[in-house]
């Protein structure tokens, strides 16, 4: 497995995938920050990062979820690469797993680098703009641990995705998907059937009732570990032609 | 004989067509075996079946001995394969692509600059590939196929879009490895006269079936020789020839060919019919004898099989 997982690493080198990881959370806080220096009167810090994770797990981390299994899965569909790997001695789950595990890490570095870079865009949008931005106490805590939350209940999600993305050689079915979710989940943001939704599981996880979101949280990353199961067991048994 | 690849009534259909159907191979080891056939002739997905890229409706496959379908991983753990174009990752340089392979493989860093080296692109292993020309995709293709010294090499057409240079390249390539390794080398192609300047056997496949298998000298030795004659006056020559009950028929340009079961004869006959046709005022432009090529030996199997003769036709 490890060799697998390397190996996937080494082909992120200088690949669309890697800028995506970056620009995603960039633009999330840049965007936030951007609204906060906008305003006439001072925002509080808990509103700032409330926002922020809302924009993240409502919009932004499904659409980056879809492009980033849809670029992954390209790297092997794009060259048709599946005829040289599955071919290779190594068990064909273990290519998946290893696709997988990637995609599932690169996710939880975005989310990282979203909670490292949340208080570096509230003291920047206060240094830039004229007068005080950004009032009260952060709660730097309480928000990493929303998005950490959100990341663990993305699993569904990214197993969906990711699934499709790899499932279908062309791009098209997979983003369709991904967008035809992510609008859903926009439109119907406050459906209480949303826990039950892999994109609007991440934003439940804000849901101010604590059974709600953790009902989105336990649907969310068991309910992603077991399709992440099945998603292996069914590509491992396909013919890739 | 030992055999590298072997399969017993292997058949494979898409929807209603058959592939591949009832196909018993045989390919002894340290060989280079010629898989030719058509496009289309099912040579692709006999070669996908044996890489356990696609499962078989029926019959067995063995490797080394080792049947496929029990011992997926064992069996890979003995090819090396370039299948169809070579795919790569365009994005990295050649020796990342390799590295990528070499590390599930488990083998040292030293392989890659050991494969690289075979097939001369060494000097560019830090190029990256979207940069590489088609000849330069191909080697690097045949020189991940090359890592870690397989015992059995699978190449499905593996001179497509190469430049004079490098098919030669590419075949003293193939033809050295059986006695610089021991490896088997399994060459798909629709290119007859290619395969024949390297492979020590054949095996003859259309209509996803096999219909000939052998040392390419004893496939060589089924076929009858090719004699032809150009000539002013073709008719008068017909005539001489069936004289000596010897069928022949006039092609366009007036070329007089001997009917394939009559070559051996007539290749023979040769001085008293060119006598004849002096003695008559003929005028000889050309006289051609000579053995049967693989793509003569395949359409005299074709016809003999009864196959239908349509579909693309053959690279001579």
């Amino acid at each position: 497995m490890p060799a697998s997982l390397f190996s996937e690493m080494l082909k992120l080198r200088n690949s669309l995938a890697l800028l995506l990881c970056a620009a995603a959370p960039l633009m999330v806080v840049v965007l936030t920050s951007l609204v906060v220096m906008d305003r006439d009167e001072p925002t509080p810090w808990p509103l700032f990062t409330t926002n922020l994770a809302a924009a993240w797990g409502l919009f932004m981390l499904p659409m980056t979820v879809t492009a980033l299994t849809i670029l992954l899965a390209q790297i092997e569909h794009g060259p048709r690469f599946w005829n040289h790997l599955l071919a290779l001695p190594v068990p064909k789950w273990r290519l998946f797993a290893a696709k997988s595990v990637l995609t599932i890490l690169l996710v939880g570095l975005m989310s990282a680098a979203l909670i490292l870079l949340t208080p570096v865009a509230g003291h920047f949008a206060e240094w830039a703009a004229a007068g005080p931005q950004l009032v009260g106490t952060p709660r730097f805590k309480e928000h990493g641990a929303q998005v950490a939350g959100m990341f663990l209940s993305s699993l569904l999600l990214i197993a969906v995705q990711l699934w499709a993305a790899l499932r279908f050689r062309s791009f098209v079915p997979p983003l369709v998907l991904g967008i035809g979710g992510t609008l859903v989940a926009v439109v119907a943001s406050g459906a209480e059937q949303g826990v039950w939704f892999p994109w609007l599981i991440p934003a439940n996880m804000l849901s101010e009732n604590p059974a709600q979101a953790a009902l989105a949280g336990t649907i969310g990353f068991w309910g992603g570990l077991a399709a992440l199961a099945a998603m292996i067991v069914d590509l491992s048994r396909r013919e890739f032609r | 004989m030992n055999i590298a690849i072997q399969t017993q009534g292997l058949s494979r259909a898409f929807g209603a067509h058959r592939a591949v159907e009832a196909v018993d191979l045989n390919v002894p080891e340290a060989s280079v075996y010629g898989f030719l056939g058509r496009n289309g002739a099912g040579k692709t997905t006999l070669i996908r079946l044996i890489l356990g890229l696609l499962r078989p409706d029926r019959g067995r496959i063995r490797i080394f001995g080792l049947d496929l379908a029990a011992h997926r991983v064992d069996t890979a753990r003995s090819i090396g394969a370039l299948v169809e174009t070579p795919s790569h990752y365009d994005h990295l340089t050649g020796r990342q692509n390799l590295d990528i392979t070499r590390r599930l493989l488990g083998l040292d860093a030293a392989e890659t600059d050991h494969v690289l080296e075979l097939v001369d692109l060494r000097h560019a292993g830090g190029r990256r590939v979207g940069g590489y020309s088609l000849g330069m995709r191909q080697r690097l293709g045949l020189a991940r196929a090359l890592l870690g010294s397989p015992r059995l090499l699978v190449v499905d057409e593996p001179t497509n879009g190469l430049d004079p240079e490098g098919i030669l390249a590419m075949r003293a390539l193939l033809a050295r490895l059986p006695e610089r390794s021991g490896a088997t080398v399994f060459v798909s192609s629709h290119i007859l006269s290619e395969v024949e300047q390297f492979a020590t056997h054949v095996g003859l496949m259309h209509a996803g079936r096999l219909l000939l298998e052998a040392p390419l000298d004893a496939a060589k030795a089924r076929g009858d020789m090719i004699v032809s004659f150009r000539v002013d006056r073709p008719e008068p020559l017909v005539a001489i020839l069936a004289s000596s009950g010897i069928a022949a028929l006039v092609e366009e340009g007036g070329t007089v060919r001997v009917a394939p079961a009559a070559g051996r004869k007539a290749a023979t006959a040769v001085p008293w019919i060119n006598a004849q046709l002096v003695e008559r005022g003929i005028a000889v432009n050309a006289i051609e004898v000579r053995e049967p090529s693989l793509e003569d030996i395949f359409h005299a199997t074709v016809a003999t099989a009864g196959c239908s003769a349509g579909g693309p036709r053959l690279a001579a």
